[in-house]
């Protein structure tokens, strides 16, 4: 004999509840697109035409299509990585710098063991990538643990001293000789990924990244270690009180993110660049703070979030390329999601927003 | 490598970082830490430009690139009092704006890309100070800079100053510190907390007009390279205090000019980039360790 | 006196000052009419100067200047009619606790105040800072101002008032002449909450509960919760918790009554391990648990209800299942390899609502959704679910209504009967003489008194210990 299903809350505050948690992710593309609409329309664009071809270069066809998500791949991983410290309640913005760091040791391993076959060296690439990403990010949390050093200035600062220190490699020791540019010498050919469809740069990342999107949801919503990082991100008074070990769960947050992060780098050489080149990155990380935030921190935000700023991305250096609107314009409307989508949040540390 | 040539050089390459750290540290005791100086500095560095191809006149060039640092941060520092958003991102997010903003105006508006470099740009003149500059060795210091360098050179015991002695400093540090407390004392903390923003803002555009008509002649759309950053570093390492702030800034400023004349052996230079951050973040750790011996509770539970 | 000072609005009624009534819509408003308080928690800026938290939104000033020669002058002139020295260019956070409560008292005479409230003033000073206190008050006095000086400790009360007023559960009780003042009729009017007249005393007949003694063991079986000289520092050095001596029984509701502040939340903060004791031992069930994780202490049986019910007992805005699990979701049944096991823990979640009657809304829903009451249900639901051994109950019943609390007692009998410990600390006497087994008086950090049932009777004895006018 079951008990009687209980009421769940009553159904007009549930509605208004939706209604505002619909405003507050639609929020920032509305006010994006207007920001860009004005600055178009202020130089004497048509901002409606502008981005119906956006929207035609980056979802119109096949090509179209696997190319933004070729671009989404980094930035779906950036995005995993810093919701998944974020939801944990940990404030890592230092994502970029895993990345450089994973990056490099990608292309480190691909570039040395050039006699090893193809599986084994993808799979020691990606791997090495991954711990050097949660690395870079296990010192800020230390430091966080033993010392209570707030997290978000440590790992910000760290993103520009890993980036110094890979641009010093491949500029000295690692540097390949007759190339113009700095860059390391290329990754032997079986540790390239390859294109899914060609001539697409859509390559196996973007099935990992979805895996990672996959286990990202798995461990939050399924797994004891996520229940505690929700809580912890939640209320940390809550989860002490309860016996939930804080200094844990920052450790693990970080590392994980780290993880990620590495592997976006480690994905982003293998596939695309082949090589490791100074300066690499257009911002991965800072965008998949963006890509994080509008996600509201969670897998599925994470994945459609970072669809949509590939979109942007590929549709707009197309679009440059047909009409003489600038790639910037994109950055422009980054910068103002970026903006919107932590407004009357408060903090963005952590939960649901 | 020439000892007075050599700090001249420090003294100018530091100047805009002195700026912008006294800015950031205006920004800081009003309670706001200001990761935007850097979009900035950028705007004052491409609005100085302007203006000066423009009207031919370096010293509207400048007011006008403060001006534009100041307008930048009103939106900036509105989200974030008025809108409760957070911070550090707002502040990324501006960065990543302007340099769009101002990388898109350069080919839609000017037909150039990646640099706004006009023919004949008046720079700002370099002054000479008379018996100073006669001095061997100080004279080559200290004379021959731009006004903006001994601007900032007088706004460091200036800054210090305002912060102790005008009731604004003190209700600025007010709303900066307890901006509960401070409401109780009848003060308005969010005004405080913005006109604080746009002090910065002026601070960081003027910075930005020293980079682009001050030590080089041109715009280009790296150019402020991270110095926003190196700032906030200057004003972290420097506790908030202008003179130690500034000679912060100073130090990195200096770093910069010895590194050029290195024969390139001794440290890489991408490596000593990063020693602004890492003195950050080893600052801050010795921060914590004190904080936590003296603290007494449970810690990291 | 939130009310007066405008922190808060008043539902009904009127409130005048000299005649005229007012209406204040916060503390800056309510100074410009002369009413000032000093809060607990002092609402100075530590990194500003004396001199500079004293003028602050009324600088003396010329032009932008701060005219700091004025502000001098005006000071001197304050703190001398005080006859109290204040180091005016020193950063208050360089300041003592004493000092920096002198500051805001000035303060509030430099905006011209003609009635200043303290609020607890001396729970924070040293024993000799109290009187430097009270000769401010006495000069205060002189000066023809009014002052209203809020606090549960009777000597102190009987040094320095004219007339003391005493309220009770929200309502004005008696209002007595200060100098013919009768301390044991006092403390009784204190003491007693016309809400728990109702339930009855426990039926239990005194020497049933076979009880030693409020100093010896007991007979039968180990103690469950021991402390043992424990010491503990505040955060401005004061001292919060003076070398603790207590043991609770199998089978014992052991109840700590006084006034909040006392050290109650340090007490409770050692024994579940969110705080470690300068020196002292706190053991549970035969474990020295000093030293152990929250986690250990929860695993050797201990059970937490806190007073901070909404910031600390639950996940207001998580799901009620994700604060009905977090004591369990480790283990199987509710996870297994890590995993989380959603039918069972829809099982479990779903009798646990049943079982303590939490009512409202569904698991799913968010615990803000959910009444007081119903919050305070699923508290006890995840706390007592698993038999603890030991319960720290902290105010269990505060913004409870009649009903729950009711519930709540009976839940708390229930462990007692099962032969479990109980440690309840509550500000309501009639509730901890209506449930308690033993009680004790926590005052300034110690253990002043401690009775057995049958001391039960004398109320009056009580109130003065927790008003601090006796150390039994």
């Amino acid at each position: 004999m079951d008990a009687p299903t209980t009421l769940a809350s009553p159904p007009e505050s549930r509605g208004l509840r939706w209604a505002i948690d619909a405003v507050r992710v639609f929020a920032p593309f509305a006010a994006a697109l207007l920001v860009g609409a004005i600055i178009l329309w202020a130089t004497g664009r048509n901002a409606i035409e502008t981005y119906r071809l956006l929207a035609h270069y980056s979802l119109g066809d096949w090509s179209a299509i696997t190319n933004t998500l070729a671009d989404a791949t980094p930035l779906m991983l950036t995005g995993l990585a810093t919701a998944f410290a974020f939801r944990a309640g940990v404030f890592n913005v230092g994502v970029e710098g895993s990345l450089y760091l994973g990056a490099f040791a990608a292309a480190w391993v691909g570039f040395t063991f050039v006699h090893v076959t193809s599986i084994p060296l993808i799979a020691a690439a990606l791997a090495l990538a991954a711990v050097a990403g949660a690395l870079v990010a296990l010192i800020p949390a230390l430091l966080k643990v033993l010392w209570s050093v707030d997290e978000v200035v440590t790992t910000l600062m760290f993103n520009f001293v890993v980036i110094g220190v890979t641009s010093y490699l491949v500029n000295g020791p690692y540097l390949s000789i007759g190339t113009a540019n700095s860059m390391s010498p290329l990754v032997a050919n079986q540790a390239e990924l390859p294109s899914l469809s060609p001539p697409s740069q859509m390559t196996a990342g973007i099935l990992i990244a979805a895996g990672t999107a996959l286990a990202f949801w798995f461990v939050y919503a399924r797994t004891t270690i996520g229940y505690e990082l929700r809580t912890v991100g939640a209320n940390r008074r809550f989860a002490t009180a309860s016996g939930i070990s804080f200094g844990r769960a920052i450790l693990v947050a970080m590392v994980v993110s780290g993880l990620i992060g590495g592997l976006a780098g480690g994905i982003q050489i293998l596939g695309v660049n082949h090589r490791f080149i100074d300066h690499f990155s257009p911002g991965y990380g800072f965008t998949g703070i963006a890509v994080a935030l509008l996600g509201r921190n969670t897998a599925l935000g994470c994945v459609l979030a970072a669809i949509f700023f590939g979109a942007l991305a590929n549709g707009g250096s197309t679009v440059q390329l047909f009409t003489n609107i600038p790639l910037e314009l994109i950055s422009v409307l980054q910068g103002t999601v970026m903006i919107f989508a932590v407004i009357q949040l408060g903090r963005a540390r952590g939960g649901r927003g | 490598m020439n000892f007075a040539t050599t700090m001249s050089s420090a003294v100018e390459l530091s100047t805009p970082l002195v700026l912008a750290a006294l800015g950031g540290l205006i920004n800081f005791r009003g309670g706001i830490v200001n990761i935007g100086l850097e979009g900035e500095m950028l705007a004052g560095a491409f609005v100085a430009v302007l203006v000066s191809w423009k009207t031919g006149d370096p010293w509207l060039a400048t007011l006008a690139a403060a001006g534009a640092g100041g307008l930048v941060a009103v939106p900036f520092t509105l989200v974030i009092t008025r809108l409760r958003a957070n911070e550090i991102i707002v502040g990324l997010g501006l960065n990543v704006l302007v340099a769009g903003l101002i990388g898109y105006l350069l080919p839609v508006v000017f037909n150039v890309y990646g640099a706004l470099n006009p023919e004949n740009l008046r720079s700002l003149p370099h002054v000479r100070i008379p018996l100073v500059a006669d001095v061997p060795v100080l004279g080559t210091i200290v004379s021959n800079k731009t006004p903006l360098t001994y601007i900032a050179l007088v706004s460091i015991p200036l800054v210090g100053w305002a912060l102790r002695r005008t009731t604004w400093g003190v209700r600025l540090r007010a709303a900066g510190e307890n901006p509960e407390a401070a409401r109780a004392a009848g003060i308005r903390p969010l005004l405080w907390r913005d006109v604080s923003s746009g002090v910065a803002g002026i601070f960081a555009g003027a910075a930005g007009a020293q980079l682009s008509i001050g030590i080089v002649s041109l715009f280009t759309v790296g150019m402020t390279a991270g110095r926003g950053f190196i700032a906030l570093a200057a004003f972290f390492f420097g506790a908030a205090r202008p003179w130690p702030t500034a000679a912060a800034a100073f130090l990195f400023g200096l770093v910069d000019a010895i590194q050029v004349r290195l024969p390139g052996s001794a440290l890489p230079p991408q490596i000593v980039d990063t020693l602004p951050y890492i003195a950050v973040i080893v600052a801050l750790t010795a921060l914590g360790i004190v904080r936590t011996r003296r603290g007494g509770r449970a810690g990291m539970v | 006196m939130a009310v007066v000072f405008g922190l808060v609005s008043p539902d009904e009624g009127t409130i005048e000052l000299a005649g005229e009534a007012i209406q204040p819509n916060g503390p800056h408003d309510a100074l410009a009419r002369g009413v000032g308080m000093v809060q607990q928690r002092f609402q100075l800026l530590e990194g500003l100067t004396a001199l500079e938290n004293l003028v602050l939104g009324r600088e003396p000033a010329r032009g932008p200047l701060l005219d700091q020669q004025a502000a001098l002058r005006r000071a001197e002139e304050l703190a001398s009619s005080l006859r109290i020295r204040m180091p005016w260019q020193r950063p208050v956070r360089l300041l003592s606790v004493g000092q920096r409560q002198r500051l805001e008292i000035l303060r509030l005479l430099y905006r011209d105040a003609s009635l200043l409230i303290l609020d607890e003033p001396t729970t924070v000073l040293a024993p000799h800072e109290v009187e430097d206190l009270f000769t401010v008050l006495r000069r205060l006095r002189e000066q023809g101002r009014t002052v209203i000086f809020i606090s549960h400790k009777l000597r102190e009360v009987q040094a320095i008032a004219d007339r003391v007023t005493v309220m009770r559960s929200g309502r004005i009780v008696e209002t007595l002449d200060a100098r013919a003042l009768d301390i044991g009729r006092v403390a009784e009017l204190m003491v007693g909450d016309p809400r728990f007249a109702s339930l009855a005393i426990d039926a239990r007949p005194a020497d049933e509960a076979a009880v030693g003694g409020a100093e010896s063991g007991r007979a039968g079986g180990e103690s469950l919760l021991r402390l043992e000289d424990v010491r503990v520092r505040g955060l401005v050095g004061d001292v919060a918790l003076a070398g603790i001596e207590l043991e609770i029984a199998p089978g014992e509701i052991f109840g700590v009554a006084g006034v909040e502040g006392n050290g109650q939340r340090e007490l409770v903060e050692t024994i579940v391990g969110l705080r470690r004791p300068d020196s002292g031992r706190v053991t549970i069930a035969g474990c020295n648990v000093t030293r152990a994780s929250v986690r250990a202490r929860r695993a050797a049986g201990l059970a937490f209800i806190s007073e901070d019910r909404d910031g600390e007992g639950v996940n207001l805005d998580g799901s009620i299942r994700d604060s009905l699990i977090a004591l369990r979701f480790r283990r199987s049944p509710l996870s297994r390899f890590s995993v989380l096991r959603f039918a069972q823990i829809r099982r479990f979640v779903r009798s646990l609502m049943e079982r303590f009657g939490v009512r409202g809304a569904g698991e799913s829903a968010t615990v803000r959704s959910l009444s007081g009451g119903n919050v305070q249900r699923t508290v006890l639901a995840r706390e007592l679910e698993g038999a603890p051994r030991v319960v720290v109950a902290a105010h269990p019943t505060r913004g409870v209504d009649v009903r729950g609390i009711a519930f709540v007692h009976e839940q708390l009998r229930a462990i007692r009967d099962g032969d479990g410990a109980v440690l309840l600390i509550s500000e309501e006497l009639d509730e901890l003489l209506a449930l308690s087994d033993r009680l004790v008086v926590l005052y300034e950090g110690r253990i002043v008194g401690a009775l057995s049932r049958a001391d039960f009777g004398d109320r009056a004895r009580i109130g003065r210990l927790i008003a601090g006018a006796e150390t039994a």
